[in-house]
């Protein structure tokens, strides 16, 4: 027996139509909304889609924690060039958040390797915390801390780590030799140009 | 396309338009027009429907209901927007055994027997069985599942069992 696609028109617009319902929930398997929420599993740091009660449910406990998606701009941001090289990320670019499974804050900052991750210093964390209270409410595994020192840039933005992940996958996909080359950099730009303007968006929201 | 040619444009060219159109909006990678164009799309279809819907259940309760309903399948405009919307009052099957009804006298002088296996709410599975006369079986393929898919284009797909006695017998020869 053969299959032959044919052209039938109105099973084909039916279908369109319903693609955006094949979406479940990873948890009990309902069909989901496309703009549903994600939850983290905190050991793995995998992603998972879900239904708003499973979310709710499960996304305040200790094995998942719901995805907030915020960027939010630290303005006045308190850090010394002389504190940041003591943290001795050998790049102006790196996110820090606080990790259950790691027990501690982690820093991830892109390297030949694609990324590096290594432990930050709790004492560092404590000090930069003291220093800049807005963390103080940075949810472990979900939120961090995104600084750009770049080309003499001093950013310091409070982002869901979903952001971070991008920035991730995107210099895993751009990187070339041991600097990293003209097209992750150029990257990097765009992608910081998209948070700038995303935070902008939503400082236009809240008026 | 202009009013004019609309107006000139045929069922089938509408709906083989229909048809090229959705596969285009299938591939714009622009997330946000995709889904833009999909929910428009439905909330219209939706309007539509529910307005058919209500019109049917008005005509089944009028006295020559059911007559009234084959009257008006009869048209082919009408019949495609509801297969559109599930309200066909022909079932995939019935729809299908008709046309291999009205195809029989042709398709038999011929030398092809086309039988309709089993029809389902994805797919239908008809058996060709061929005698003598040999055609391209791909071209008898095509024409056979145009004919049919006309009746069923709600249906995924339409699979064509094939007797495979003359082919064999055919690549022999």
């Amino acid at each position: 027996m053969e299959r032959i696609q044919s052209g039938n028109w109105a099973s084909r617009l039916r279908r369109f139509l319903t693609v955006a319902e094949e979406e479940h929930c990873d948890f009990c398997s309902k069909a989901i909304d496309s703009r549903h929420s994600h939850l983290i599993e905190r050991a793995t740091r995998k992603f998972f889609c879900a239904c708003p009660q499973c979310a709710l449910l499960l996304g305040a406990g200790d094995r998942y924690a719901a995805l907030h998606a915020r960027t939010h701009m630290l303005r006045d941001f308190d850090l010394s060039d002389a504190e940041w090289r003591g943290f001795r990320i050998p790049i102006d670019l790196a996110f820090v958040f606080r990790s259950t499974a790691a027990r501690g804050p982690v820093a991830i900052y892109p390297g030949p390797a694609g990324v590096t991750e290594s432990q930050f210093s709790v004492d560092a964390w404590s000090q930069l915390v003291a220093a800049n209270p807005a963390l103080a409410d940075l949810h472990p595994d979900v939120e961090a801390l995104l600084i750009n020192r770049m080309n003499g840039a001093r950013e310091y933005y409070l982002v869901s780590i979903d952001r971070c992940y991008a920035l991730i996958g995107l210099i895993r996909k751009h990187w070339r030799g041991l600097s990293g080359g003209a097209e992750v950099w150029e990257a990097v730009r765009d992608y910081l140009q998209g948070l700038r303007d995303g935070v902008w968006m939503e400082d236009a929201i809240h008026g | 396309m202009n009013a004019a040619a609309r107006e000139a444009e045929t069922l089938e060219q509408a709906l083989a338009r229909l048809d090229t159109l959705t596969a285009a909006l299938e591939r714009v990678s622009d997330e946000k027009a995709r889904e833009a164009a999909r929910e428009l799309l439905a909330l219209l279809l939706d309007l539509h429907g529910r307005a058919f819907e209500r019109l049917s259940a008005i005509i089944s309760a009028s006295g020559d209901g059911p007559a009234l309903f084959e009257q008006i399948v009869e048209s082919r405009d009408i019949a495609a927007v509801l297969l559109l919307h599930g309200l066909h009052p022909q079932s995939v099957e019935e729809r299908l055994q008709k046309v291999i009804a009205r195809m029989r006298p042709q398709w038999n002088a011929r030398g092809l027997h086309v039988d309709l296996i089993s029809a389902g709410t994805a797919f239908a599975i008809v058996q060709l069985k061929r005698n003598g006369r040999a055609e391209p079986t791909q071209q008898l393929r095509l024409e056979i599942e145009s004919a049919l898919t006309d009746a069923a284009p709600d249906l995924d797909d339409i699979l064509i069992e094939m007797d495979m006695t003359e082919t064999y017998a055919e690549t022999a020869a």
